[in-house]
């Protein structure tokens, strides 16, 4: 209902698209847009694309691909080369070809790993409080006989790593 | 749809132009990894942070009790 009031308003002809404007100098028929025709594409699983890859000739161009409905042994091999350049764009070896991408793409993967340690350095720097003292070496190593003299995890963990007979750590 | 214009030259006319990965790729590379490594080489051993490692095979035992 409300389509149709504004249909009014605007007036039927102003609806007109600009396909239809091209229309009424080509007797009615819409021109084809470039999206709907078949098109090149260079694709590994596609070896024979539906349209060749130059599409407007040069004069050189159609003067080669008249010579082409002749005999194939009177072309040079720079001709061949030629034809074959107009009718695809890449070579399966060019198709195939890596990239260096990867180095790009490491190197700033890289980069910004490197930029989340800054950050790291800035919390420690401006945030970070001191540690708590039972982190100091004296009161590591105190602790630590504390725990062997515990025997602390004696069958997998600590106490298990320490010989008790030569009272130093296992090799 | 571009014309080739010249027929007789063949590979050097088909020859792309380097891409952005070919010329600093490299480059790009060296120094993301340089950037890593001096950063967390830092992080890991100068600026002091605990990371609570083991002190299995590290710590040499002191006495504690008074």
């Amino acid at each position: 209902m409300l389509a149709s009031r504004v249909f009014s308003l605007v007036g039927r002809r102003s609806i007109c698209t600009s396909l239809c404007l091209r229309a009424h100098g080509h007797a009615g028929v819409v021109k084809a847009e470039d999206y709907t025709l078949p098109g090149y594409v260079d694709r590994r699983d596609v070896p024979l694309p539906e349209v060749a890859f130059v599409r407007d000739l040069s004069a050189q161009q159609k003067a080669l691909k008249e010579k082409e409905k002749a005999a194939w042994s009177a072309l040079s091999v720079e001709e061949k080369v030629e034809l074959y350049r107009m009718k695809f764009n890449e070579s399966y070896a060019e198709m195939n070809k890596g990239t260096n991408e990867w180095k790009t793409i490491l190197g700033g993967v890289l980069f910004f790993l490197g930029v989340t340690g800054v950050i790291l350095i800035w919390q420690k720097h401006f945030m970070y409080g001191p540690i708590p003292h039972t982190f100091s070496e004296d009161w590591l190593a105190a602790q630590t006989k504390r725990m062997l003299d515990m025997r602390a995890n004696p069958v997998e963990g600590i106490s298990a790593h320490w010989d008790y007979d030569k009272n130093e750590w296992k090799k | 749809a571009r014309g080739i214009q010249q027929t007789a030259v063949r590979q050097a006319h088909r020859k792309h132009e380097p891409s952005f990965h070919d010329k600093y790729g490299t480059v790009v590379l060296l120094g993301g990894a340089a950037v890593f490594t001096s950063v967390w080489g830092y992080v890991l051993t100068q600026l002091g942070i605990e990371w609570g490692f083991s002190p299995t095979g590290r710590i040499t035992p002191k006495e504690w009790r008074e």
